[in-house]
């Protein structure tokens, strides 16, 4: 079902002072737009920003009048899957338990999205909540979300000085703490061990084994952000995470990676994961 | 110095009536949290409250009060029950002041049901008391207010962002959370404790199961604190505590739970190690 959206003509709140003009229109038409109809509305010039023409990624000023014109949004009538799980929330920042299977950005295998859900639920917002680093799809755990321009952007600035640990059992036993420096090459289906590649380092701590399993279950912290980082360092050693497709290892339906602990430099965040019995068994005890 | 390093509750009312619970205090030299109620602040003499402060101070054991909640509504709608409630917790106060106590705790005081429709004015009524109450204080200890039927962490939070007063904190209660806030049916301690981690100076311990706000011995109930002591230690939030036992077969079970887990404990600055002496010889009952 289709419904006719009438011309819209919004002023830039001071949340969203120095975000893109396409970022905007993203949040304000609510994903009704697909990104390339956004960028032809822009170029064809039926976007106007203070009734001029305007370019995709001008950045905004509070006070500016954008007008999006007339279009047609599709709507949907079943419930998402999944629901927002909030685990802290202040003025600029929106802390969230990201399930495992629930993408951040839509695509043609993910009709449900994080991305998605937060412009329903953050409908009244000038600014809706926008992540401000990535999780990959299987992945729980903690995502931090910026409320207003200005934290999005200072906080991925200092992404790299935000300490990042994650929770994972993984195949085999690994006996002491240890420190993991590769390069990762990233080819078209595969992510390799490659002189050509990013270094990438992490340093994995062993907190539990399961003998009659032989899976070891991991803390990491992660000191490089690569993508798939603590997936291939590990499946690359024979030490795949359980349920890693990737790494043809099947254990169990799921991915066992959770972005449990973020320190920020005021504040430090935390989240459990909720994996069944045997994996979150001793909940909580060998972690401290 | 008491080698326990924290507090375990006692109301004043019980030294009243039965000398054995201050020559046990004394005795096994437990610093104790003195719960100061209406009948103690207007029946009991000055002079009584002067000398059982006496008994704590020439034993060189720190003492921590608890005012009066019975009845009191420190936010109220109504002028007149607003305007009794901070007569109330300003008697206290006269009266912690011949304690020198370390610290104070007193309620928050959110009902849902009632405040809901009037929050705004139940947030100004509450700040404007707990302003005035610090004011009264003037600096001499720090008070720290516990949840009691709080559901909601938004009330507190709310609560204290609006807040401008020095030396006043929050006390989790984790048997009010698990009861009364219904933290066994949501399981939501790591966001009670996330998002209120800047004000955290104190915890009330003691379990329950869920259902009812029992007061029982730690380990005696189903309180995950494991998970407690998991969110401090990631969160390094070092608060100090108060042992909410109601009979003394609980007293001995928390610190058998103290015992049991050291590890925890010494996190929170627990130094003693040998826990059967408080629980040899003397009687309460």
């Amino acid at each position: 079902m289709t419904v006719k959206k009438e011309v819209q003509t919004l002023i830039v709140p001071p949340a969203c002072a120095q975000q893109k003009l396409i970022s905007f229109l993203k949040q304000k038409t609510k994903g009704e737009i697909p990104y390339s109809a956004l960028m032809r509305l822009i170029r064809r010039g039926e976007v106007r920003v203070n009734k001029r023409r305007s370019k995709p990624f001008y950045r905004l000023q509070a006070g500016d009048e954008v007008r999006i014109p007339p279009y047609y949004a599709s709507q949907k009538e079943t419930a998402p899957p999944f629901s927002l799980h909030i685990v802290f929330e202040d003025k600029n920042l929106l802390v969230l338990e990201k399930p495992a299977g629930l993408a951040l950005h839509k695509g043609s295998k993910t009709p449900c999205s994080l991305q998605e859900m937060l412009l329903n639920h953050f409908v009244d917002k000038d600014f809706v909540p926008t992540p401000v680093h990535r999780l990959d799809k299987e992945t729980s755990g903690l995502l931090l979300l910026a409320k207003n321009f200005a934290t999005l952007t200072s906080l991925q600035k200092n992404w790299s000085q935000v300490e990042k640990r994650y929770l994972a059992w993984v195949k085999g036993e690994i006996k002491k703490e240890t420190i993991l420096e590769d390069y990762l090459l990233k080819t078209p289906h595969k992510i390799v061990f490659s002189p050509q590649g990013k270094k990438a380092i992490s340093r994995v701590k062993p907190l539990l084994f399961l003998k009659s399993k032989q899976i070891t279950l991991l803390e990491i912290k992660i000191l490089t952000g690569r993508t798939r980082q603590i997936r291939a360092q590990l499946g690359l050693r024979n030490h795949p995470l359980l349920g890693d497709k990737k790494f043809k290892e099947f254990t169990t339906p799921f991915l066992a990676l959770h972005a449990y602990y973020l320190k920020l430099p005021s504040k430090a965040l935390y989240s459990y994961p909720s994996w069944p019995k045997p994996y979150w068994q001793e909940r909580f005890k060998k972690l401290i | 110095m008491s080698l326990l390093n924290f507090f375990v509750n006692l109301p004043v009312r019980y030294i009243y009536d039965q000398k054995n619970y201050l020559s046990y205090f004394l005795k096994k030299r437990v610093q104790p949290e003195l719960g100061l109620d209406f009948l103690s602040l207007d029946e009991f003499p000055i002079n009584w409250h002067k000398e059982v402060a006496q008994c704590f101070q020439a034993e060189d054991l720190k003492v921590a009060v608890h005012f009066p909640f019975l009845d009191l509504r420190p936010g109220s709608m109504d002028p007149m029950i607003l305007k009794a409630s901070r007569e109330r917790l300003k008697k206290a106060v006269e009266v912690a002041f011949y304690y020198q106590p370390v610290h104070a705790i007193a309620h928050v005081g959110y009902f849902s049901v009632d405040y809901d429709d009037f929050y705004k004015e139940w947030l100004e009524n509450s700040v404007e008391t707990w302003e005035e109450i610090s004011r009264h204080i003037g600096g001499e200890f720090p008070l720290f207010l516990e949840n009691v039927w709080e559901e909601e962490i938004e009330p507190l939070r709310d609560f204290w962002e609006y807040i401008s007063v020095d030396n006043l904190g929050f006390c989790l209660d984790v048997g009010h959370w698990f009861s009364f806030g219904k933290g066994k049916e949501k399981e939501n301690l790591s966001q009670w404790l996330q998002n209120l981690a800047p004000y955290l100076r104190h915890l009330h311990l003691h379990d329950n199961d869920g259902l009812e706000d029992k007061h029982l011995g730690l380990g005696e109930g189903e309180i995950p604190f494991s998970e407690l002591f998991a969110g401090l230690e990631l969160l390094e939030l070092k608060p100090s505590f108060t042992l909410e036992p109601h009979t003394q077969e609980d007293f001995f079970a928390s610190l058998h739970f103290i015992d049991q887990h050291r590890r925890w404990f010494s996190y929170l600055g627990v130094k003693e190690t040998n826990f059967k002496r408080y629980m040899a010889e003397t009687s309460l009952d």
